[in-house]
């Protein structure tokens, strides 16, 4: 695409204007994503970064899918892992309005990141304590399949023409209602509960992303209100490391990375919860503990 | 494994303090900058001096706490004080604000005139710091917060006004607050971290976060000790280079600890 004079020039030659963009599509249909990532609506988040060793996971899921003949991938363990290092850690299933509420989940939903092939949507699994290995890689390979069949289509460029008649307007003012509802939500009785409620139903309490399956090798995040915490899966890595008998090898490693919210997560409360997701990833027989 | 219990309600109480110094008019333009800073030659120089029987015993966090220090007596724009919008007030002493380990969890540490010390002078100081910890919910000087839903309607449209005209501040009553110290160290790597991008809180310009230590064979071959160190900077008053220069100079200070962080006869 090349700039020419009165907007820019796409493959096939026609000329786009600014409000027959693609983008510009793209941008109508995320507003609410454009007016929740205001700093109002962020958390102060800290990213925080560990490896986990890969060798004794590989061993475990090649012995356990010889054995059930269900393929166990990478995220069923990793959602299991973090599902049990919550009990544990019990403050990052909260959901937190920023200032007033902070409301723990007795049965954490965990939101699962699932590829669809050209975009991740989200799968909630409610009561994800209680979900075995291979029931939960059934269900994750299940929903992208599902996801795939509803996938939105592309996003077409608009009709020729400008935008419609009062388009900007209506942005700005569906913005700035927006804007008005998230900051004083709280004047209305109830209101923060139900927002609680419908993102832990899109969204689960605490969010599962593998970012490894797109090979991404380095990634910083945000993180949006009202969820304190949520963990990354980047693209495994191989390093030389000193093994207990004194000698050094090659070893996979998995990358890991937790944002949490600095102001109501203390530090050594994070690195407790992503020490236990190693943990568990380092010593996978330790990912059947209390399986249904 | 038994569910650990929890008090959601006695936890925001606890961190309410906290929570107001991180509302989003405290952020700065938070950029991490990243060094593996090479302690072969200091765990050298450590393991010497425990072969000579020298006390107090020492180790890589008190030499780290030192050159920390060092540097920033050199470049006092770290030190100073910002207050997001045109102040910023050079401060003369040093007090270095440190994590330290204890039994009941982390707790936040004070070591004033820090770069009067030498490393056996800063190993005391640690832990008398560690012995008078404050609570990782504790701040000094906390914001003011109006109780109750009006209360916080009111917070809120300061807080509008202030995102738009930060100049307004002071004469609608609100500010930053500030935590102990003028200068944070974050030593994540006690706990494993093994990179941490933290937001960097008004006054404060920057901090030194330390990560846990790896080794890494390097073409001779020989193995490395390093041990990685960033330096998250507020982006409006310094530029990368600044935070890369800090951790150049620590790596500087830290291959040489015996003869660089000697001080002015510890504490």
């Amino acid at each position: 695409m090349s700039r020419v004079e009165g907007g820019l020039e796409g493959a096939d030659g026609a000329v786009l204007t600014r409000d027959d963009l693609p983008l510009a599509e793209r941008l109508d249909a995320r507003l609410d994503q454009v007016a929740g990532l205001r700093y109002q609506h962020l958390c102060p988040a800290a990213n925080l970064h560990m490896g986990a060793a890969l060798a004794a996971l590989e061993r475990f899921r090649a012995e356990r899918e010889a054995r059930t003949g269900v393929r166990l991938g990478l995220t069923a363990p990793l959602v299991r892992a973090a599902a049990l290092a919550l009990e544990e850690a019990p403050l990052l299933a909260c959901l937190f309005d920023g200032r007033d509420r902070l409301v723990p989940a007795e049965h954490p939903a965990l939101g699962v990141s699932v590829d669809t092939g050209d975009a991740a949507r989200c799968l909630v699994l409610e009561r994800a304590r209680g979900l075995g290995l291979e029931e939960l890689a059934v269900r994750i390979r299940e929903a992208a399949a599902r996801f795939r069949a509803e996938a939105a289509p592309a996003f077409r460029r608009a009709a020729p023409g400008a935008a419609p008649a009062g388009a900007r307007r209506r942005r700005l003012a569906h913005l700035l209602a927006r804007e008005v509802r998230e900051r004083f939500a709280y004047l209305l009785p109830g209101e923060v509960e139900r927002r609680f409620a419908g993102h832990a139903a899109r969204q689960g309490h605490f969010t599962v992303h593998n970012l490894g399956a797109l090979g991404v090798d380095e990634f910083k995040g945000f993180l949006r209100r009202p969820a304190l915490a949520a963990l990354w899966a980047l693209t495994a890595q191989r390093r030389v490391v000193r093994g207990p008998d004194g000698r050094y090898a090659g070893e996979r490693r998995l990358p890991l990375v937790l944002i949490f919210s600095q102001d109501l997560v203390p530090l050594d409360q994070a690195c407790a919860f992503l020490r236990g997701i190693v943990r568990r990833i380092e010593q996978p027989v330790s990912l059947l503990e209390g399986a249904p | 494994m038994p569910r650990v219990s929890f008090d959601a309600a006695e936890h925001l109480v606890r961190y309410r303090d906290q929570v107001a110094r991180h509302r989003f008019v405290n952020w700065t333009l938070s950029v991490h900058t990243r060094l593996d800073i090479d302690l072969t030659a200091a765990d050298r120089y450590l393991a010497e001096r425990a072969r000579a029987g020298r006390t107090p015993p020492l180790t890589r966090e008190h030499l780290w706490l030192c050159a920390a220090a060092r540097v920033i007596r050199e470049r006092p724009l770290f030190n100073a004080a910002y207050d997001g919008f045109r102040k910023l007030e050079p401060r003369e002493d040093i007090h270095l604000r440190v994590t330290v380990e204890r039994p009941q969890g982390m707790g936040r540490g004070l070591i004033p005139h820090a770069d009067r010390l030498d490393p056996a002078g800063m190993a005391r100081a640690l832990e008398e710091a560690r012995a008078r910890a404050a609570e990782p919910w504790q701040v000094e000087a906390p914001p003011r917060r109006r109780p109750g839903r009006l209360g916080r309607l009111r917070d809120e449209l300061a807080e509008v006004v202030n995102d738009y005209a930060p100049h307004l501040e002071p004469r609608l009553g609100a500010a930053s607050g500030h935590d102990a110290g003028t200068f944070d160290v974050v030593n994540a790597g006690a706990y494993g971290a093994e990179d941490l991008h933290l937001v960097v809180l008004r006054p404060a310009v920057a901090a030194l976060v330390v990560m846990a230590p790896r080794e890494d064979v390097v073409p001779g071959p020989e193995v490395r000790v390093r041990v990685p160190m960033a330096v998250p900077f507020c982006h409006k008053v310094m530029d990368t280079d600044s935070a890369g220069y800090f951790l150049l100079h620590m790596q500087q200070l830290l291959d040489d600890p015996g003869a660089s962080l000697g001080g002015e006869g510890g504490a």
